[in-house]
């Protein structure tokens, strides 16, 4: 399968490039959708485009235009304005009507849609070429369009990429912090317009290549996908894009190859796979793989961590138990499974992750003893005990006798950063509220210099 | 006074931790309130956790470790001798539903699925109306009531539900002060009955008139006990100049490494 | 449409009514009419939608679920697609298969409610499954799922039917395709709206308006609302080939938005958006059979009941904004002429 050809063949060219200018405006502006904490509103002003696709196709009908791509040009300014006026819609009833958010989108959606089915069930008889046209726009149609519309769209999805690089910094403004953004004199009701112009300039872009109806797909899903792997916004926005065009392009190919594949195998059936669900399920699979495997916020990612985790408290509470014996004592298997009262294979892989890490050696007779690094590492637990303990019972007036649960939570949780403000804080402390003594710092530290 | 020690205490909590995303709103909290008619307040600064340990304490929100004991039982069993008010902010109030309307909810706890409220019912609903002197807005839709007005129209519904434990989460913010002594009022009613009254309260300076146990709160537990003893000019300094910082970066680390992002 | 059978044909809007009211005495007087005319079956299919989904849509607006409604609406598909091959695969039963082309779409009672049980599932558990391990905003989440599982749906959906255009006769209807199976079927979806209401009235109405509460109060508030969206998942399912999943949303949010301007009860506001959905679905049967013989445009009747509970939305609104400038200024005159006649 030659990919480079979906570019260079006249029939594939023009619907490949225009999806890939779809997903590449939709999975930007979707994004910000998504940081701006409005992934829905997407959903309703696509739908609200409807009424404007139809009106805008009869209204071109009346002009004797040779080609059609003019009147797909009159089609997507109408489709604007329609989008525009939903907008405007639903800010009337949320703001003017207090009607809640929720309501108010749905409402907005279906009456919107409804008038476009209205209009297009008008023309079904009358203007059945149009008609059928219309409905091309549902679900988006690529394989018919043709290589004049192309500057087109990639004018408008250049358009909507410098709106984005003009105006980076005060939208990062905006999307982080609004008040503050505004109190510091953004002209925040600009930048939403600006937002609001973008949203209806990717709707346009994409409306022929995914259609209405699944256009919210492609604002939301390159978003989600890029999202858990940085947390840069260009970065964000970058890879947002990149999703958006993939899935596009791989969509495209799927569907013409799927298509021939069952043109072969069941000719009588006569139809094609559209094109515009396999996108979105491009689309989606990429954010459902990225929500799973991203590093550090990815639940793969998660659950990784909580098992290490958890193996660590459990590592760090052997040490402290050799600790608690003394310096040079030593134990045997049995005795770590009575302290750890875990299952076998955790104690086995603990006992195995201590000596590899250096902190314990086999002595003869299959005891463990700890070795000095050990030793400065159990002293290093201990102290952030008790540390924690004092704190507790002096800054946050916990009693004596309840700060110990909380400290055997809190000391396996040190950064080095908290250990030393908390040293910053407390001083240099000999005794703990038990009046236990705390091992030094220069005990904790390994290698002893 | 030896058949107040026999009684199960009010409220008993034991190590009881809860996280709201990633900073803990409540740390190990120990409480331990007596039965037997008591009024008590919890104070403490602005977000340190004084609704989340109503709601907690309520079921409606679970806590990551520790557990509540009303009455000596869990929750769930004794949900019929409890009341709660919530807070004004938490109710939608363009709802189409007149204040008779909210106080018969109070019956409804008490109502297998299927019957509709009875005459009886009712009655008692306008009694309870008239009790915080709302009876003649008894068929006003609730977004036409003053803030006073609709902290009485909670207040009734509570009093249907006729319970040993009453929760309150500031019923006094934002009104009136005749409606705060009426409401106060009502409440020492309650109390010469013998219930218990847990209310989260914002305004120190009248805690010592109102309030008979007070529970000190800010993330960890401060203090807890009767007024007088509890309620010092030292007690509350530690309460709102606390260190939290070093808690509070310890506890979002800890929930990075169990496994949020 | 049979045109010569068709006891409407060539009638205009009053004539349409008189026409029904002569068929309806005639049925009372025990005269059975051959068949049901096509008019009094998309009457009949649009009242039962209407009260279905006005009982079940105050509550949706009330519990701020439109978007849950909104969700389902396009789950539903994947529903639908599900039953059917379960439906085929497991039962064999030839009668209730989408298939074989246009127009010989339909789905049983029990397959319905299957489907509106599978949609209902994979919506709710889903949403909250990818929302609460993936810590995303719920709005994101929600479109994220639903717009996938749409697309799934679409593309089973096309394979299955080979019919390159069920997708638009999914999110517009095909009103004219119904048959009197769709009378039975919509209404049966309305008794069970209506008796869920009716069963629920007490527990619907306070998890709506105090969930914290109703929760204290010990409620069982997860039941409610589970039972609440299988309704509302049937509901959905039962209008798709009526109106389509799309334009049910306007019949769950609008009459109820519209009763909400007018009453401040919540049975007079359930009443009322009954009322206004049932006349919006009256007039645009026979407004849509008016234009059809008068001015020989053809539209369809789902997108023109729509398009009418908008209308009335705006009408009323519009009304109630002047009710309550007439009153303020005439307690201001009243007040200023007191003022003016108040002695020193």
């Amino acid at each position: 399968m030659d990919l480079l050809h979906y570019f260079s063949d006249p029939v594939l060219r023009a619907p490949t490039i225009g999806c890939m200018l779809m997903g590449f405006a939709a999975s930007l502006v979707g994004m910000l959708m998504l940081l701006k904490r409005q992934a829905l509103i997407g959903e309703v002003l696509s739908h609200a485009a409807f009424p404007g696709i139809v009106a805008g196709a009869l209204v071109a009908s009346f002009f004797p235009w040779e080609t059609g791509d003019l009147s797909q040009i009159l089609v997507m300014a109408s489709a604007a304005l329609a989008c525009l006026a939903g907008s405007w819609a639903v800010s009337f009833l949320k703001v003017r009507m207090r009607i809640r958010s929720d309501s108010a989108l749905c409402f907005v959606l279906a009456v919107f849609f409804g008038v476009g089915v209205l209009l297009a069930s008008q023309i079904q008889m009358t203007h059945a070429v149009l008609y059928k046209q219309s409905l091309l726009f549902l679900y988006g149609q690529v394989a018919t369009m043709t290589d004049a519309m192309i500057p087109i769209y990639a004018l408008l999805a250049f358009f909507t990429l410098a709106i984005v690089i003009i105006l980076y910094y005060p939208l990062q403004a905006l999307l982080f912090d609004r008040q503050f953004a505004t109190i510091n004199g953004l002209r925040t009701t600009l930048v939403d317009t600006c937002v609001s112009a973008l949203l209806i300039l990717a709707i346009v872009v994409g409306m022929r290549s995914i259609g209405v109806v699944l256009m919210a797909g492609m604002l939301i899903a390159p978003a989600i996908a890029a999202r858990p792997w940085t947390h840069r916004l260009w970065a964000c926005f970058v890879l947002a894009a990149v999703f958006g065009v993939v899935s596009s392009f791989l969509g495209n190919v799927v569907s013409v190859e799927g298509s021939r594949l069952l043109a072969e195998k069941y000719p009588e059936w006569k139809f094609s796979l559209p094109t515009g669900p396999l996108i979105l399920l491009f689309a989606a699979a990429f954010a459902l793989l990225s929500l799973f495997f991203a590093p550090k916020s990815g639940i793969l990612a998660r659950i990784i961590r909580m098992a290490l985790f958890r193996q660590r408290i459990a590592r760090e509470h052997l040490l402290k138990a050799l600790w608690r014996k003394g310096r040079n004592s030593l134990i045997s298997q049995e005795e770590a499974a009575e302290m750890l009262s875990q299952s076998l294979l955790i104690r086995w892989f603990c006992l195995l992750w201590l000596s590899w890490e250096g902190l314990l050696t086999k002595e003869a007779g299959g005891l463990y003893c700890l070795t000095d690094k050990g030793w400065a590492r159990a002293c290093r637990i201990v102290r952030l005990h008790r540390l924690w303990e004092v704190y507790l019972v002096d800054y946050l007036s916990q009693g004596v006798d309840k700060v110990h649960r909380s400290a055997e939570e809190l000391e396996h949780v040190m950064s080095a950063e908290l250990e030393t403000e908390l040293e910053k804080l407390l001083g240099d402390l000999r005794f703990d509220p038990h009046s236990q003594p705390i091992p030094s710092r220069e005990e904790a530290t390994w290698p002893t210099r | 006074m030896h058949s107040q020690e026999r009684q199960e205490p009010a409220i008993e909590v034991s190590h009881l931790t809860a996280n709201y995303q990633k900073a803990p709103v409540l740390w190990d909290i120990n409480l331990l309130i007596p039965a037997g008619g008591r009024m008590v307040a919890i104070v403490g600064p602005n977000g340190a956790g004084k609704s989340t340990l109503l709601k907690v304490l309520l079921g409606l929100v679970s806590p990551s470790s520790g557990h509540v004991r009303i009455l000596g039982r869990p929750l769930e069993e004794v949900r019929r001798s409890i009341a709660y008010i919530p807070q004004r902010g938490d109710v939608d109030w363009d709802f189409p539903i007149t204040s008779l309307d909210v106080v018969m909810m109070g019956c409804y706890g008490r109502m297998p699925l299927l019957r509709w409220p009875s005459k009886r019912d009712r009655d008692l609903a306008q009694r309870m109306l008239q009790k915080v002197g709302m009876l003649p807005y008894a068929h006003r839709q609730i977004s036409q009531l003053s803030g006073g007005q609709q902290q009485r129209i909670f207040l009734a519904r509570a009093l249907m539900q006729d319970a040993e434990i009453y929760f309150m989460d500031e019923p006094f913010a934002g009104i009136d002060a005749v409606t705060e002594q009426e409401i106060f009022h009502l409440f020492q009613e309650l109390q010469k009955e013998k219930k218990t009254l847990v209310v989260v309260h914002h305004d120190l300076s009248t805690v010592e008139r109102y309030f008979d146990w007070v529970v000190v709160l800010n993330t960890c537990l401060i203090a807890s006990g009767p007024t007088s003893e509890v309620f010092q000019a030292e007690t509350i300094l530690r309460a709102y100049g606390a260190n939290y910082a070093l808690l509070n970066e310890a506890a979002r680390l800890k929930l990075y490494q169990a496994g949020l992002p | 449409m049979a045109h010569a059978l068709n006891p409407y044909w060539g009638k205009d809007f009053t004539e349409v009514f008189a026409v029904l009211f002569k068929r309806l005495w005639g049925l009372i007087q025990g005269q059975m009419p051959a068949e049901m005319a096509t008019d009094e079956i998309q009457l009949l299919v649009l009242l039962a939608i209407s009260v279905g989904c006005s009982l079940i849509g105050n509550f949706l607006v009330l519990r701020k679920m439109t978007m849950l409604a909104n969700s389902l609406s396009h789950t539903v598909l994947l529903g639908i697609v599900g039953a059917q091959v379960s439906w085929i695969l497991f039962l064999r039963d030839s009668q209730s298969s989408i298939g074989g082309g246009h127009g010989q779409q339909f789905l049983s009672l029990p397959a319905l409610l299957f489907a509106s049980l599978l949609s209902a599932l994979l919506t709710a558990w889903l949403t909250r499954l990818i929302t609460r391990k993936a810590h995303l905003e719920e709005g994101a989440g929600i479109g994220l799922v639903f717009t996938t599982l749409f697309a799934v749906g679409l593309i089973s959906l096309t394979l299955f039917t080979r019919d390159s255009h069920i997708g638009t006769e999914v999110v517009m209807g095909n009103i004219d395709a119904l048959h009197s199976d769709d009378v039975a079927l919509t209404w049966s979806v309305a008794a069970i709206d209506c008796i869920t209401v009716f069963l629920l009235y007490r527990l619907l109405k306070t998890t709506s308006f105090d969930l914290s509460f109703s929760r204290a109060l010990g409620l069982p508030c997860k039941i409610v609302d589970a039972i609440f969206v299988l309704v509302t998942a049937a509901t959905v399912i039962g209008s798709f080939r009526a109106v389509g999943v799309l334009l049910v949303l306007a019949y769950l949010t609008g009459p109820a938005l519209t009763a909400r301007l007018v009453t401040h009860r919540l049975p007079l506001v359930i009443g009322a958006s009954l009322v206004f959905s049932s006349l919006s679905s009256i007039i645009a049967v026979a407004l849509s059979r008016h234009l059809l013989t008068v001015y020989q445009i053809s539209v369809s009747t789902a997108g023109l009941a729509v398009v009418l509970i908008a209308i009335l939305f705006i009408i009323i609104s519009a009304a109630t904004w002047v009710f309550t400038r007439y009153r303020q200024s005439a307690i201001l005159a009243i007040s200023s002429n007191t003022h003016n006649s108040l002695p020193l």
